[in-house]
C-alpha cells in the first residue's frame, strides 16, 4: 500500500473576530503557491479570487464554521462562496503564511530584531526554445 | 530562485514545481540564518 501524504495545518487565529474557528487545509504545490502568491492582496481581480477560491476549496479539509442558526458550513467551494468574501480572504491569506511563510516571532529572533532583505520570489523568465 | 534551488537540489524546475510549498518556508527560514549580505547578492 502506497504512502499518502495527508498532512494538514490547523489553523487558529489571534484575532478576537475569529476567536474559536478552527480551520484545517492541506499544503500545495510550490507551483501553485507562487502562482497565487504573486496577487496583489489589496487589488484582486475576479479571475484571482476565484482562482484563490478554488485553490483553497481543494485544500480545505474542514473547518468548524457554523451559519448563525447553528448549521455547518460544508467545507467546500460552495461553503466559502456563501461567505463574505473579506473574511473568506482573510483565512486563505492565514492559510498561505501557515504553509509558506516563517512565522514573525521566528524571524524577529533569527533576524534579532533586525530588518533582513526580504526573501522575494522571482519569477524567472526562461529563454525561448531554439527552433527544432 | 527555482533555478537556483534546482541547481542545489539537482532536479528539473518540472520536478520542484511539483514538491509541496513547505519548501518555502524552509528555503525562507534558512536565508534568515544566513547574513544579510550574503541573502542580498543571490
Amino acid at each position: 500500500m502506497g504512502f499518502v501524504n495527508d498532512r494538514t495545518y490547523k489553523l487558529v487565529f489571534a484575532d478576537p473576530e475569529f476567536a474559536g474557528l478552527e480551520v484545517r487545509a492541506r499544503s500545495i504545490s510550490i507551483r501553485k503557491m507562487l502562482e497565487i502568491a504573486k496577487f496583489d492582496r489589496n487589488d484582486l481581480d475576479e479571475g484571482q479570487v476565484e482562482l484563490l477560491l478554488a485553490t483553497f476549496a481543494k485544500a480545505l479539509v474542514s473547518w468548524n464554521l457554523e451559519e448563525p442558526e447553528g448549521e455547518p458550513v460544508p467545507a467546500t467551494l460552495d461553503g466559502l462562496y456563501a461567505q463574505d468574501i473579506g473574511f473568506v480572504m482573510q483565512i486563505i491569506f492565514a492559510w498561505m503564511e501557515a504553509v509558506a511563510a516563517v512565522p514573525t516571532p521566528l524571524r524577529e529572533k533569527l533576524s534579532g530584531g533586525k530588518q533582513f532583505p526580504e526573501v522575494s520570489l522571482p519569477m524567472e523568465t526562461l529563454s525561448p526554445s531554439p527552433p527544432s | 530562485m527555482i533555478v537556483r534551488l534546482c541547481e542545489r537540489f539537482g532536479c528539473l524546475p518540472s520536478a520542484l514545481l511539483e514538491e509541496d510549498a513547505e519548501l518555502l518556508r524552509w528555503v525562507r527560514l534558512e536565508a534568515l540564518t544566513r547574513p544579510a549580505e550574503e541573502v542580498a547578492h543571490e
